[in-house]
C-alpha cells in the first residue's frame, strides 16, 4: 500500500526545495524525499556570494532557512531515506523506499550531483579530504594540497587559509584556472597559495602521516615531487542519474534532458538543477528550474 | 521517528563510555557530513533504541579529541565493556551504522 501525493519531488537541495515551496502554496500535496539531509552541494560551501539579497552568507545556513519556509509552506520532508525503487513510466509514479512506498501523478527529479573523487588509489584516505569545512582545522599549520582549480578548489582554499593552513598548492589540470578571475587574485593575495596549472597528480606515496605527492606537467613534462600534510580534492562532480539510464532522456554525461519547461521524455516527469543537461549550474538556477518545473507539475495535475 | 542522542561533553564522556555499550560521534557545528551523521543516528537509535547512541564536539571538547586522535570528522567510536573496539570516519547509512556496532 503506498502513500499518495499529488507531487514527489527527490532531491531536497535548493532546486528540489524551492520546487516543493511552489508546490505547497500552490495546495499540492507534496513531499520531499532526500537520501541525506536538506541542502545539497549548498551545505558544503561556507560563504557563498553571489546570492541575491545575501552578500555573503554561509551555505549551511542559507539551506535551514529554505527548509524552514519549505516546511512552513506545508511541503512534507524525509530526510535520510533510501531508495529501492523508480517506477515512473506510468500515469501513477511510485517511489519505493526503506521507509514505504510513495505515489503521485507528478514527480520532479532534483537529486543533483555528488563530488568525483580521486581517480587514484593510495593508502592514505584518512588524509584526502572532500569536505574543508569539516576536516579542514585538522590541518593549522600544515602544508596541504588542493585539486581542482574551478571556483569551489578557491572558494575552499581561501577557507583553509583563513584557518591558519601553512601553505596551499593548487593543482589544475587545465592550462588555466577556470575559477573566477577575482577569486584566483583574492586567493593568490593571501601569500600563502601557488598553482600549478597543466598538472596532473599521478601518484601519492604515504610516508606515516604525511605523503609524497607526484606531479607532472603536461606541457612541459617536467616532474615534480612534494611533500604534503593532506589533501582536498574539488575536481568536480557527477550526476546522479544511473538509475534512469534507457528509460529518462540522458546527454552523454548522464544529465537528464528537457524541455524549456523542465519536462522531460515522460509525462509528468520534471527535472529541476544541477541534474539537468545546461550550461550554467548556479542556485540561482536551480532555483529557476525548481520554480519552472513546480509550476508545470501543477499545471499538468489541473489538465 | 527522532530519537535523542546524548550529548557528552568532558567530564560526561568517561562516565558515559565506561557504563555503556555504545556509539559516540565526533563532530563539529558547521560541518554538513557531521549533520548528516547525527541524522543517521537518529534513525538509527529509532531502529535500535537499546543500542546508547551519543555525540561529542570536537571543537567544544578539543582535549577529548586530541587524546582519542580524532583527525576527521565526522568519526564514529564503538565502545563495549568500557573499551573503544572500532572507529570509522565518514558518512554512513543507518544499516551501515548499526552494522558497526553489531560487529565490534
Amino acid at each position: 500500500m503506498s502513500e499518495a501525493y499529488d507531487l514527489l519531488i527527490i532531491g531536497a537541495g535548493i532546486a528540489g526545495m524551492t520546487a516543493a515551496i511552489y508546490a505547497a502554496r500552490s495546495n499540492l500535496k507534496t513531499l520531499v524525499i532526500e537520501r541525506e539531509i536538506c541542502g545539497g552541494l549548498a551545505n558544503q560551501t561556507h560563504t557563498i556570494e553571489n546570492f541575491p539579497s545575501h552578500p555573503g552568507i554561509n551555505g549551511m545556513e542559507l539551506m535551514e532557512l529554505v527548509k524552514e519556509q519549505m516546511l512552513a509552506c506545508g511541503a512534507e520532508l524525509r530526510e535520510i531515506v533510501d531508495i529501492e525503487k523508480f517506477d515512473i513510466t506510468g500515469e501513477e509514479k511510485s517511489i519505493t523506499t526503506d521507509e514505504g512506498v510513495f505515489a503521485a501523478r507528478a514527480l520532479i527529479l532534483a537529486m543533483g550531483r555528488t563530488p568525483v573523487h580521486l581517480p587514484i588509489e593510495a593508502d592514505w584516505d584518512d588524509h584526502i579530504h572532500y569536505c574543508s569545512l569539516c576536516d579542514g582545522n585538522f590541518y593549522a599549520g600544515k602544508d596541504i594540497i588542493v585539486v581542482g582549480g574551478g571556483n569551489s578548489a578557491f572558494d575552499e582554499s581561501l577557507y583553509l587559509e583563513g584557518l591558519g593552513v601553512k601553505s596551499i598548492t593548487i593543482v589544475e589540470a587545465l592550462e588555466r584556472c577556470p575559477a573566477a578571475e577575482m577569486t584566483i587574485q583574492r586567493t593568490l593575495a593571501t601569500g600563502k597559495v601557488s598553482i600549478r596549472t597543466s598538472t596532473t597528480l599521478t601518484d601519492i606515496r604515504p610516508q606515516g602521516s604525511k605523503a609524497q605527492i607526484c606531479l607532472v606537467n603536461a606541457r612541459t613534462g617536467a616532474k615534480e615531487v612534494m611533500q604534503t600534510d593532506g589533501m582536498f580534492v574539488f575536481i568536480g562532480q557527477k550526476p546522479a542519474t544511473s538509475a534512469f539510464s534507457g528509460i529518462l532522456g540522458l546527454d552523454s554525461h548522464g544529465y537528464i534532458e528537457t524541455t524549456p519547461d523542465m519536462g522531460t521524455n515522460i509525462a509528468g516527469v520534471y527535472a529541476a538543477g544541477d541534474i539537468v543537461a545546461k550550461r550554467y549550474r548556479q542556485l540561482t538556477t536551480a532555483m529557476s528550474d525548481g520554480t519552472i518545473a513546480a509550476l508545470e507539475a501543477h499545471r499538468f495535475l489541473c489538465r | 521517528m527522532e530519537e535523542k542522542i546524548t550529548l557528552l561533553n568532558r567530564e560526561s564522556f568517561g562516565e558515559f563510555v565506561k557504563n555503556n555499550d555504545c556509539l559516540v560521534a565526533f563532530f563539529k557545528s558547521k560541518c554538513p557530513n557531521c549533520k548528516v551523521l547525527l541524522k543517521v543516528m537518529e534513525k538509527c537509535k529509532a531502529g535500535r533504541p537499546e543500542i546508547a547512541m551519543a555525540c561529542i564536539s570536537s571543537e567544544d571538547e578539543e582535549a577529548v579529541a586530541r587524546m582519542l586522535a580524532i583527525g576527521r570528522v565526522p568519526t564514529v567510536l564503538v565502545y563495549k565493556g568500557g573499551e573503544e573496539k572500532t572507529r570509522k570516519s565518514g558518512v554512513m547509512k543507518p544499516a551501515e551504522l548499526e552494522d558497526l556496532y553489531l560487529r565490534a
